[in-house]
């Protein structure tokens, strides 16, 4: 590729993650409103062919329908751009390992999209969990894309291993908070007091140990010769604060504030209290800013190295040459 | 009827490698065998038991995520006795065809065929006769379905993914279906059409998903093998991904793929049950093995790839038994 020519590839990237980052925040709406069932069928909506549905009714219409159907439009212009992206990937002649992120992308989207049919056909709240992995991990997926895709990426060195391990880890706790995050999201009303201690108990571990890696990426980059990943690890230890005044704020809107720790008289437990304007900001903010960590922790990975090799070969041109040619004799 | 890896004795020849050079007293007195340790080692060989044993864990999960606690009995012993002799037979037509390759790389040159201990015709008599009694056995035990399911697996093993190793680097996505259609097996010995039409979605979702879960995971996993052998395959002619491009960026970025697109298709195994234990463990197998995947994709040396070898083996087998365990239906 010419060096000054358009970067299409990274151009497509920087949209589909900016899309998507509006579709998750849609995402987070329809589950604090309980609106995932407020289009009854699917693909249609109420009979309409998805695209046809009359913009008035949707635009002016009740907020959960609103919601909803303004998903899946969303949701149908991210499997557009994912297709589009995958094109220009394979036309523009990236590394193999962009070229599986963009085809686990295609995947991934297509998956998605069974999957919230499935979950309004089906009317079941597992389906709908997974629904709400699979949104984040796509979301990381096309981010990896995006930071790929930079042209001043690929002539960057590697850095510690330390900075890579901690940049790794966090991005994978992150992701596994969503995940641990996403069962008491959806929690099924009969699920017994035990089993919901531990799901609690399981995200505020996570919630540390997310902290903990946090500051270790952090201490880690600080002397790794990438000033873009201290930077990041530095904008991710931020967010991580603001996610924690967030994940209190959730817990109060959600479930009120433990017993025992103020006057009764104090304390309130209204479940609706997640649906009023501020109670539906903070619960859907504590969603999203989870999401938008995942994403900056995997630019802080590619940044630290991760991934960064693959784009490069590690086989000698002889080597190489040698299995060839005893493959093709 | 087996996994598109020849998996057991690569997996095993991978353990070795990585525990170095076999000391001499060892490699004596394994020349000192008796005879009978000898035969049994070529019948070893020649079926690869635990490639049976992977397939009819998978059928067994398969028919549990269908039918729950209504598997069992006699019908399920024949139906696993059939599924056996069937791979078993593929297992030996694959050995028969490949025979003149076999004899090129070190890991398979002592298999009975390839080093003459069993003759061509022999083998060919043993392999038909296996499979024509394992699809009697699964007819008679569970009907015709399953046993066209596990006759049509043999017939894209051996007929169409063998002889495609030699020829195009696609044979992995080709044979990839082979490893999963065990699961077809156990659906259809479960009655699957039926409950499917009597409404049951969700049992065969998972199904699906089981399905879709063991086609992704063969990639990186035979990529990992792919890595490790690939001067062996290439001595024999194999068209491996790893062979055509030994840089290895190919087999990494087809791994990649294949382990994040299988993240979200695990997690739908809980969905009969709406098991939150299934759900985490699913969770967990498949993002530690994204996780082998992408040190992998990084590294793409023979110590990251036998990383994911062995992480392949435990996350399949977790994600198995977490089914198994956790997720049978309501």
């Amino acid at each position: 590729m010419n060096s000054h020519s358009f970067n299409w590839p990274h151009a497509v990237a920087c949209v589909l993650v900016a899309v998507t980052a509006v579709l998750l925040c849609f995402g987070a709406l329809v589950t604090t409103f309980d609106a995932a069932m407020a289009v009854p069928d699917w693909p249609g909506t109420y009979g309409h062919n998805m695209f046809l549905f009359p913009f008035a009714e949707w635009f002016y219409g009740p907020w959960d329908l609103f919601l909803e159907h303004g998903h899946r439009l969303l949701g149908a212009l991210v499997g557009m751009i994912s297709l589009a992206l995958a094109a220009v990937i394979w036309r523009s002649r990236q590394s193999p390992a962009v070229r599986g992120l963009a085809a686990a992308a295609v995947l991934l989207v297509v998956v998605q999209g069974a999957l919230g049919g499935a979950r309004v056909l089906l009317d079941d709240k597992t389906v709908a969990k997974v629904h709400a992995c699979t949104g984040p991990l796509f979301f990381a997926v096309a981010v990896a894309i995006a930071t790929l895709t930079r042209r001043a990426s690929s002539s960057q060195s590697a850095t510690s291993p330390a900075a890579v391990r901690s940049a790794g880890g966090l991005a994978l706790a992150s992701y596994v908070q969503l995940v641990a995050g996403a069962q008491l999201r959806h929690l099924d009303a009969s699920v017994d007091p035990a089993t919901f201690r531990w799901l609690v108990a399981f995200h505020l571990a996570g919630a540390a140990a997310v902290a903990a890696l946090a500051v270790a990426a952090v201490l880690c980059t600080r002397t790794c010769g990438q000033p873009a990943a201290r930077r990041w690890s530095l904008a991710i230890l931020l967010l991580v604060g603001f996610q924690f005044a967030l994940g209190v704020g959730a817990w109060v809107v959600n479930w009120g504030l433990p017993s025992g720790l103020l006057p009764a008289s104090w304390a309130f437990s209204d479940p609706l209290l997640a649906r009023s304007l501020w109670g539906a900001t903070v619960v859907t903010g504590h969603v999203v800013l989870g999401m938008m960590i995942l994403g900056a922790s995997v630019v802080l990975s590619i940044a630290a190295g991760v991934l960064r090799s693959s784009v490069k070969s590690t086989v000698r041109p002889q080597q190489a040459d040698r299995i060839r040619e005893r493959a093709f004799a | 009827m087996t996994p598109p890896t020849d998996c057991a004795s690569e997996f095993t020849a991978a353990t070795f490698a990585a525990a170095g050079p076999m000391p001499m007293h060892q490699t004596d007195s394994m020349r000192a065998r008796s005879p009978v340790a000898m035969i049994a080692a070529d019948i070893s060989r020649l079926t690869r038991p635990r490639i049976a044993v992977m397939v009819l864990a998978t059928v067994v999960a398969s028919m549990w995520l269908t039918a729950g606690r209504g598997v069992g009995g006699p019908a399920l012993f024949w139906l696993l006795m059939g599924t056996t002799l069937v791979a078993a037979s593929s297992s030996i037509a694959n050995q028969i065809l490949e025979r003149n390759a076999d004899r090129l790389m070190p890991r398979t040159a002592r298999r009975p065929i390839a080093a003459g201990r069993l003759s061509v015709p022999a083998a060919t008599m043993l392999a038909t006769l296996l499979v024509a009694a394992g699809g009697l056995m699964i007819t008679l035990s569970s009907g015709w379905q399953p046993a066209a399911a596990a006759v049509a697996t043999w017939m894209l093993y051996v007929v169409v993914y063998t002889p495609m190793k030699m020829r195009s680097p696609l044979n992995t996505a080709v044979g990839a279906v082979s490893g999963a259609m065990p699961v077809a097996i156990g659906w259809l010995a479960a009655d699957g059409p039926q409950r499917l039409a009597a409404g049951d979605a969700a049992g065969a979702l998972a199904v699906a998903a089981l399905g879709t879960v063991l086609y992704l995971w063969q990639f990186p996993h035979f990529m990992a093998i792919a890595w490790l052998y690939r001067s062996q395959y290439a001595a024999a002619g194999m068209r491996m991904l790893t062979v055509d491009d030994p840089s290895g960026l190919r087999a990494a970025g087809q791994s990649l793929a294949a382990s994040l697109a299988m993240v979200p298709v695990s997690l739908v195994l809980a969905v009969p049950s709406g098991s939150i234990r299934l759900f985490l463990a699913a969770a967990t197998a498949s993002l530690v093995y994204a996780v082998a995947t992408v040190g992998f994709a990084v590294r793409r040396d023979d110590a990251s790839a036998r990383t994911l070898l062995f992480t392949s083996l435990g996350s399949l087998l977790a994600l198995l038994t977490a089914s198994v365990v956790f997720g049978p239906p309501t």
